[in-house]
């Protein structure tokens, strides 16, 4: 693993809300507040904390899906707030998303095939069209699919098919780093772990670096090098996924961490394991 | 199998939309054939015809009105503009609504703001009542009314275009989309579009049947294809006068035709609906592919 950061973020704040005008009043929420961490190359980066704590919202603005109120994102040194627009969306091929969501991913009136076709035709749109088919169909072997998934629509696949395809449609462009928004909250258990196991084989295959979002720790020590937890907008901890474990500062994070224990007994054990080491 | 091929099958699923479609078909063909159909001129009285003739007379189907000219043959000139007065005004406020409601569901705000703003003026008047008004201040005339009929349903179809972009723009694949730098433009006419379009057209198909009506109403009341055109509209109420005098064929024949009309645009839009659902053409195509494999066994 490498020490260079990839992305760099400092004091990240967004506000929600209308300016208001004549028919409506005006009014504001702060969603995220002040928040800084940075991301080394090659890093998993947990970011947990509860439902509405501000976590899309900051996924979203590294992103630049929506615009940060305040604050600096740096990827590779850069400065991506203050981009233009064409500059922000040749970098976009660096940069990718995956949803909770597998069944809102996916527009349902178009084949996965066509849909993970779209990146590639948007970047690559010089080659020629039977290249863009195989390379649409090497990618779904990638992430575990056949290739006669590419005819079908949204609705003929499983939670976990359709994540699958959302990985494609992603890594298709030769992404660096990705957003990983819950990718796996609304997976059944069993299908949870292959997704994440798929997520750690291509991080290792296609050198990725993830920002990797959840509600709760389970996963985390699984998965996560490092770990920042996120109270009603606010970073309250960030620490060494090990250290998070071992030595919980913040109350909040203490509370995460008794709902995992609990549901999980052997994950103390693991702990142990890992500090003897 | 082709998409269009599977499309139909889905489409001839719905019983009812099959008979709707039959319908209209029909009443194009007559329309476009009308010169050759029609036994006599729609506005001139033939030799030897004399006034209000009973239907089953000699010659004369469904009787002669009080002119003297054919009923049967003005009632098949008249498909002519039946037809046209329900597919021209409802095409159009779709497209122009496709238009004002993917950008004011799309970009929200002020845009949008400002355009369901005066929408929701249009609201405030009975559909019928504008309409009356507007065709009375274009003057009357076929190509007024349908001007008319435009104006009064944009509203309606503006709101429904509105309310599902406002829906469809929340969901991920727009995200998605965004996250690769596509386009605004692309992102409504490409993404959004496809999603709405369905239900807007089965909205139409309803509004079609009902612009039938309308326009045969403001025909009823001289706003309309003017004299002595064929109208259903204007026959209708041309003959109302004598529905109590013994010869209310004057005035069935053409309302029935309106009615049937009117009837058979309403009925086909949820056979297009499933026409248009990846969801309900995948079924058609399973049970086609059952069906197959049960002969083959
Ligand atoms: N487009 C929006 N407009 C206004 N408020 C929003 C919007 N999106 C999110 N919020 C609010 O911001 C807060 C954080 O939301 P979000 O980032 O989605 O949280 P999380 O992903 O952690 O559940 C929530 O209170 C939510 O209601
Ligand atoms: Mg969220």
């Amino acid at each position: 693993m490498q020490n260079e950061s990839l992305l760099d973020v400092q004091g990240l704040t967004k506000v929600y809300g209308n300016k208001g005008s004549l028919f409506v009043p005006r009014k504001e929420m702060l969603a995220v507040n002040n928040v800084s961490f940075s991301i080394k190359k090659g890093e998993t980066f947990g970011l947990i904390g509860e439902s509405g704590s501000g976590k899309t919202t900051i996924g979203r603005m590294v992103l630049r899906l929506i615009e940060a109120t305040a604050g600096d994102i740096q990827y590779e040194g850069k400065s991506i707030l203050s981009m233009k627009k064409g500059e922000m969306d040749k970098l976009r091929s660096e940069m990718q998303i995956i949803f909770q969501d597998s069944g809102s991913a996916f527009n349902p009136r178009k084949t996965i095939g066509e849909q993970i076709l779209h990146p590639l035709n948007k970047f690559h749109s010089n080659s020629d069209a039977g290249y863009q088919y195989n390379k649409v169909i090497e990618m779904l072997d990638v992430v575990g699919l056949r290739a006669d998934f590419y005819h079908r629509y949204p609705h003929e696949l499983s939670g976990g098919q359709r994540q699958r395809a959302g990985i494609a449609r992603a890594l298709i462009v030769k992404p660096k780093f990705l957003v990983l928004d819950e990718p796996v909250s609304a997976l059944d258990v069993s299908v949870k772990a292959q997704i994440i196991n798929l997520l750690i084989d291509l991080q290792k295959e296609f050198q990725l670096t993830y920002l990797f979002i959840a509600h709760n720790l389970d996963l985390v020590a699984y998965f996560c090098d490092k770990v920042a937890v996120l109270s009603k907008g606010e970073l309250i901890e960030t620490a060494p996924t090990i250290e998070l474990f071992r030595k919980p500062k913040h109350e909040v994070t203490q509370k995460l961490l008794s709902s995992i224990l609990t549901l999980d007994g052997d994950l103390g054990e693991y702990y142990r394991k890992q500090s003897a080491i | 199998m082709k998409g269009w091929k599977i499309a139909c099958s889905a489409f001839f699923t719905d019983k009812v939309a099959t008979v709707g479609a039959v319908i209209i078909i029909f009443a194009f063909l007559v329309a476009l054939f009308a010169p050759i159909l029609a036994p006599y001129h729609p506005n001139e009285v033939a030799e030897g015809s004399i006034r209000l003739m009973p239907p089953g007379t000699d010659g004369h189907l469904l009787g002669t009105d009080q002119q003297g000219r054919d009923i049967l043959s003005r009632i098949i000139f008249g498909t002519q503009t039946s037809l046209i007065s329900a597919v021209v005004p409802v095409v159009m406020a779709a497209v122009i609504s496709i238009g004002l409601g993917i950008i004011a569901g799309f970009y929200q705000g002020v845009v949008g703001n400002i355009i369901m703003r005066i929408m929701d003026v249009f609201f405030a008047f009975p559909a019928v009542l504008l309409a009356i008004a507007i065709a009375a201040i274009l003057g009357p005339g076929l190509l007024n009314v349908i001007i008319a009929m435009i104006i009064v349903r944009i509203p309606y179809m503006t709101r429904v275009v509105y309310t599902d972009t406002l829906q469809e723009s929340q969901k991920e694949y727009i995200e998605a989309a965004k996250a690769f730098g596509v386009g605004r433009i692309e992102i409504m006419f490409k993404q959004i579009l496809p999603n709405v379009l369905p239900s807007l057209i089965v909205y139409s198909t309803t509004l079609a049947g009902v612009t039938i009506v309308t326009v045969a109403g403001l025909s009823f009341i001289g706003l309309g294809v003017q004299p002595p055109e064929a109208d259903w509209g204007r026959m209708a109420s041309d003959g109302s006068d004598l529905l109590m005098l013994g010869h209310p064929f004057v005035t069935f024949f053409p309302g029935i035709a309106i009615l049937i009309l009117s009837f058979a645009f309403s009925m086909i839009g949820d056979g297009l609906r499933n026409a248009l659902d990846p969801y309900e053409r995948s079924k058609v195509k399973k049970e086609k592919v059952n069906a197959k494999k049960a002969m083959v066994a």
